[in-house]
This record gives structure tokens, C-alpha cells and sequence, in this order.
């Protein structure tokens, strides 16, 4: 058998290393004490441009981007000296002249333990996001504000559409309705889109740790393997390989679920999803917070099922679901999210809640140790904004967004008032048998 | 017959695979996926050095440290970018910030375990 020498191993460990710098969704920069640059993405430069260099390899970060000002250099010297810095909205001007704002976050590394060898920079573009909070923000104050002004009653005015509520005869007198269809669709894309990069920012930190955890397996079993070899055990050798090979499947797995969850879905034709590996890749992007807050996570499938959709979009609902629930739990005593899929012949999906022409529905429920939603909260939960999570915690587009996602599945996304617990019920028109 | 290196990880395959290691190399090993039972275990047994996860799901590494009722070297283990700041806590003698080089273990076993420079 065939086994890594020392020099091979560094060669894998730094292929790895590149490939998930290259890969991840975040603009990322590696440097070393002298902030001299040892790895970074094509989406660094995306942010941080512009500069005619495509690869930026040893170049001093400072004489690449002279514009980085004082205030830049002395977050680099604190965090050179062990702080962990992260910034909120930065403006920068970008590859193609344009002010971009950038959240941002600067941690050092270590050689060895106590020794820094540099530090890390991440940044991700939030000008979209930002623009969409902004306009949101205002929409809704303009709203309000019609509502709060009017010396007439508006009641009269309001219309529901997919179950939002908006002042119907009043937009529709300036606008044609076709060009009203589209306005809405893309105000629904761009919220999709923002939301998501929220729960990104929210789950940056912990996906670190889930990526870290692979690659310290794959180092000591590397290391492992050397000694296996060196004795010529090959039992030893055999499951070290088998550990590395595992280990990198699973890191794959969480850049693979990242990088599905960041694309934006509308040009993505409707696609046959797996409803397991749905539930797992979703799981897998919450796992860093469920293990954080010590939750206890089961999954509870049937048997292979599918349904027809984006699986992007429907990952979102899964991911938002059990990041409310991660939050709804974290400060109980018993913390625990059960997820069920179950079809509809069984026993637990209520008749007659089919989304499709004739198809049994596919029932995917999210039940957590909450003691339940309030009676008089639960009118209000999937209303657009409504949040009772602290400012900067939540959207409050949540569950508005994920129930229109999935009724343009053809599917209905329910609270559940009658289970003992905290129970969100999801069903979907099931393909194939 | 010298006192055992304690390694704590929720990850399994993090545990077996420093069996292996420090096996090979003679040293003798204990470890535990369940932080409860190795603060059982450190109570009632002296031990030479211990490696600790610092996010477990029933207890902290910081948990077990306070915990464990004996005072040896504690090296708290963790994929976090921000584990480093545990550094200065009262108890733990460094961070090691995973991934980490298997090489970095053995040495601090080393030193530990011999202490003759």
C-alpha cells in the first residue's frame, strides 16, 4: 500500500488549507506577522480591490493598499497582539469604483501555542443587504406613516395577497398590475437573499469551528499514518486513511451546504430533492450553534422521499426553523429539536393538507422543548417583521419569507397550537412513490 | 508505571486517534468522549497532564477543569477562532487551537512527563 511521506502530507495539508480559503463564501486573507499576504479568494479581491495584482502571494498588505488607513493598521497591530477585532458596516471602494459596505473580522493565528504566526481577515459584502434594510425600513415607515396621517380610514384600501398585507387600490391606481407581479418577485428575491447573508454573518464563527474540527482530525491521523507506516502496521494505516478520508468528507460537506445555501436560487430550474439529505445538510449548517447551546438534535426519517422545488430555498425554511429553535431553547434546562419526516400514509400527517393534484404530501415537522408559542402571539408569528428576538438577533422575516417560499412549493407551513411543545409542521407535494 | 495523559473530546475519532499516537510512543492514555465521566475519573485518579475540548455538549472544558479537583498541567483544545482568550484563565496552562500539529502534543507530553530539559 501507498502512504504519505512528510512532504506529501504539508503538500495535502496545504492544499486543503487553499481550497478552503478559495471556497469560502466570505472574502478571506491570511497573513503572516509582517502582514506580508500568505493566502486569500478571488472574493477578497472582489471586496478589497481595487489592485492589478490577481495574485497577491507575499505581497506587503500595506503596499498592495496603500489607501488602508491608521485606524486599519492599528486593528492589525492589536489583533498581531492577540486581539479579536469585528467591525459593522465599513465602507470601502471596491474593484469597480463603487462603495461597497463591509462587515468585517480580524483574529490572529497561532504557530504553536502562545505564538502568533499572523492573523486572518475576513469580510463579506453587506451592500446589498444593507440597501434592502435600509429600503425595507423605509417602506414600512412610509406605511405607517400613510396609515397614521390619513384623515380618512384606510381599512377599506387593504388587500391580502399571499397572506401579506398591502394597501391594494392605492399602489394599483400607479401601477400596472403585470409590473406590480414583478416589483413583488423581486422584493421577494432580494429579501431571500438578505436574510440568508444575516443567518450566514450569524453562523460565521461557528462554521469556523466545524471546519476546523475535520482539519485537526486530518493532521493527527496524517501524523498517525507516518507512524503506522514507519512500523509497517497497515491495520493502523488502513484506519487512519479511512479517518482522513472521512474527515475531509465531512468538511466538504459543510463547504458544499454553504456554498448551496449562498447562491441565489432564481435562475435554478425546480429540481427533484431528497428530503433526507435536505434535513442533513441543513443540520449540518446549524450543527456549530446546536452543539454551542447543547442541543440535542434527532432526525427521524421514514424512508426516501422526495419533492419537487429549489432545494436551496427549501434549506433556507429547514435552517431558519431550527436556528428558531436553537434560540428558543438555549436558555432551558432541557434542550432538544426532534425532526420528523414522514409521508403521507403515516399515522402523524393529517389528511387532506396535500399540495399537489392528487399527491400524498410529504410531512417534514420541527418540534423543540419550548413550552409553545403564547396564545396571543401566535396570530402574528409569520408576519413579516414581527420578531421577539433582541435588535440586531432577528430579522422578523424569518418565517414570513420561509412560508411564502413554501407555498410557492405548493406546500403549507404551519405552528402546530395543539402539540405539548413548540412544533412547526411543513408539508410538501411528494414526487415519485 | 508513570501517571496517565487525560485527553477529552466529544470527537471520537480525536480520542482513538491520540490512543494511537501516544500509544506508539509508550505513553500511557485515557480518554473520554463524555466530559461526566472524565471529571469522574479525574477525582478519583491522578493523572500526569490533560487535554480538554473546550465545547463539549454536557460541560465546558472550563467545566471540567473547575471541576476536576486536582491540579496538573491543562491544556484546553478547540477549533474556536476566539479560544485563544481562554489563555488567561486561572488553571490552564495554554490553548491549543485546533487544527494543531500532532508534533505540538507529543512535545508538551514530553515536557510534562519529563521533566529533565
Amino acid at each position: 500500500m501507498s502512504v504519505m511521506t512528510s512532504p506529501q502530507r504539508k503538500a495535502v495539508d496545504a492544499r486543503i488549507f487553499a481550497e478552503v480559503v478559495r471556497t469560502l463564501p466570505l472574502a478571506a486573507a491570511v497573513f503572516d506577522r509582517d502582514m506580508r499576504y500568505l493566502a486569500h479568494n478571488d472574493a477578497w479581491l472582489a471586496v478589497r480591490g481595487p489592485t492589478p495584482l490577481r495574485d497577491l502571494a507575499g505581497q506587503l498588505h500595506y503596499e498592495v493598499f496603500p489607501d488602508a488607513g491608521l485606524e486599519l493598521r492599528r486593528v492589525h497591530g492589536r489583533c498581531l497582539a492577540g486581539a479579536e477585532e469585528r467591525g459593522n458596516l465599513d465602507r470601502f471602494v471596491n474593484a469597480d469604483g463603487n462603495e461597497v459596505c463591509v462587515r468585517w473580522a480580524v483574529v490572529p493565528w497561532y504557530e504553536s501555542p502562545g505564538h502568533i504566526g499572523g492573523v486572518i481577515v475576513y469580510a463579506e459584502d453587506v451592500t446589498e443587504e444593507e440597501r434592502t434594510r435600509r429600503q425595507l425600513a423605509e417602506r414600512e415607515s412610509l406605511i405607517r406613516d400613510l396609515f397614521d396621517r390619513s384623515p380618512i380610514g384606510l381599512n377599506g384600501f387593504l388587500v391580502e395577497r399571499e397572506r401579506q398585507t398591502y394597501i391594494g387600490p392605492l399602489i394599483e391606481d400607479l401601477t400596472s398590475p403585470r409590473a406590480l407581479e414583478a416589483d413583488l418577485e423581486n422584493e421577494r428575491l432580494k429579501a431571500i437573499q438578505s436574510s440568508k447573508l444575516a443567518t450566514i454573518g450569524e453562523m460565521a464563527a461557528g462554521i469556523a469551528h466545524e471546519l476546523n474540527t475535520p482539519l485537526g482530525i486530518i493532521e493527527a491521523y496524517a501524523f498517525a499514518l507516518e507512524d503506522a507506516r514507519r512500523r509497517g502496521d497497515d491495520a493502523k494505516a488502513d484506519e487512519a486513511l479511512k479517518a482522513i478520508r472521512d474527515a475531509v468528507g465531512r468538511a466538504a460537506k459543510i463547504v458544499r451546504g454553504l456554498r448551496k445555501f449562498t447562491r441565489q436560487s432564481k435562475d435554478d430550474p425546480p429540481e427533484d430533492v431528497d428530503v433526507g439529505r435536505l434535513v442533513d445538510e441543513a443540520v449540518s449548517l446549524c450543527n456549530a450553534r446546536l452543539r454551542d447551546h447543547a442541543v440535542t438534535v434527532t432526525v427521524e426519517i421514514a424512508r426516501a422521499l422526495a419533492v419537487r422545488g429549489h432545494s436551496v430555498e427549501l434549506g433556507q425554511v429547514l435552517v431558519n426553523l431550527l436556528n428558531n429553535a436553537v434560540d428558543a431553547v438555549r436558555s432551558l434546562d432541557h434542550r432538544w429539536i426532534r425532526v420528523v419526516v414522514d409521508d403521507g400514509d403515516g399515522v402523524s400527517s393529517p389528511a387532506g393538507t396535500s399540495g399537489g393534484e392528487g399527491a400524498l404530501p410529504v410531512t417534514i415537522s420541527v418540534e423543540d422543548s419550548g413550552p409553545g408559542i403564547p396564545p396571543e402571539l401566535v396570530g402574528d408569528i409569520f408576519r413579516a417583521f414581527f420578531t421577539t428576538k433582541g435588535v440586531g438577533e432577528g430579522t422578523g422575516l424569518g418565517l414570513s419569507i420561509s412560508r411564502s417560499i413554501v407555498e410557492r412549493h405548493g406546500g403549507t407551513l404551519t405552528y402546530d397550537a395543539t402539540a405539548p411543545h413548540t412544533k412547526f409542521v411543513l408539508t410538501l407535494p411528494r414526487v415519485g412513490p | 508505571m508513570s501517571l496517565p495523559v487525560v485527553y477529552v473530546d466529544d470527537e471520537r475519532s480525536l480520542c482513538r486517534v491520540f490512543e494511537m499516537i501516544l500509544g506508539a510512543r509508550g505513553v500511557p492514555i485515557v480518554t473520554f468522549t463524555d466530559a461526566t465521566e472524565a471529571v469522574a475519573y479525574l477525582t478519583a485518579n491522578a493523572v500526569a497532564i490533560v487535554f480538554c475540548d473546550y465545547r463539549m455538549p454536557k460541560l465546558s472544558g472550563l467545566d471540567v477543569l473547575a471541576q476536576m479537583g486536582q491540579s496538573v498541567p491543562f491544556y484546553l483544545v478547540s477549533g474556536d477562532l476566539d479560544a485563544a482568550g481562554c489563555a488567561n484563565v486561572a488553571g490552564v496552562t495554554g490553548v491549543l487551537a485546533k487544527p494543531f500539529r500532532a508534533e505540538a502534543l507529543i512535545a508538551l507530553v514530553a515536557e510534562h512527563l519529563d521533566p529533565t530539559p
